[in-house]
């Protein structure tokens, strides 16, 4: 069986160190966001900051409050569905907001995401591979 | 959906703000995402916006476990 093409994305360099992070948009109702996300195999879920949801005009405290736990301790976050796209293939994820999340990155975690690709990191080369999934593999 | 290229060295000043970049260049920048987004609408371009990370942050970054409580 081949893969099929991957979409393929550079490091990015951030103070001399490379990090996997790509363009992703956020989208609710028709109000959409660009921006880019570090792809993150170790996080269940995405997240994000809280004024995003904002500028979304998403009301995320209406969300599932959880308390994701990290190595520095556990923020309070609440989950809503949103859709996100990548490369034009739109996938509705469960993703978190919080006000308390103070990481200057947006997180790509793998709901949602690694059900709908193969994820491969390729830190020597600096590359990030993801495999699009068959309709018939994920669901 | 390209990713919009811009090297750390153009970024780094804009540590802990907000940015809009469009066309390689930094369209915007500001400490709250709302005036960051005004300044892109006004502007009619398509801009990526994103923090810019703190440079001396180590990024060892674990979000494994969500609790209930």
């Amino acid at each position: 069986m081949s893969l099929p093409l991957p979409l393929i994305f550079d490091y990015e360099e951030i103070a001399g160190k490379f990090y996997p992070v790509i363009p992703i948009e956020l989208k609710v109702n028709e109000k959409r966001f660009l921006t880019r996300a570090y792809v993150d195999s170790g996080a269940t879920f995405s997240i994000f900051n809280a004024e995003i949801a904002d500028y979304l005009g998403l009301d995320y405290r209406k969300g599932d409050k959880i308390y994701p736990a990290g190595i520095g301790g556990h923020i309070c976050a609440y989950i809503k569905d949103i859709f996100i796209s990548i490369h034009n293939i739109e996938i509705c994820c469960e993703v978190l907001f919080s006000d308390e999340f103070t990481v200057k990155f947006n997180l790509l975690g793998r709901a949602g995401i690694f059900d709908r690709f193969r994820v491969c990191f390729d830190d020597s080369e600096k590359k990030l591979y993801l495999y699009e999934k068959a309709y018939s593999d994920f669901r | 959906m390209n990713k919009i290229s811009i090297s750390w060295n153009k970024l780094k000043k804009y540590s802990g703000l907000w940015v809009a970049i469009a066309e390689e260049e930094i369209l915007a920048s500001g400490r709250s995402l709302e005036e960051v987004m005004k300044k892109v609408e006004a502007s009619g371009k398509k801009a990526e916006v994103f923090q810019v990370p703190l440079g001396e942050e180590a990024y060892i970054l674990v979000l494994a476990f969500a609790f209930d409580f």
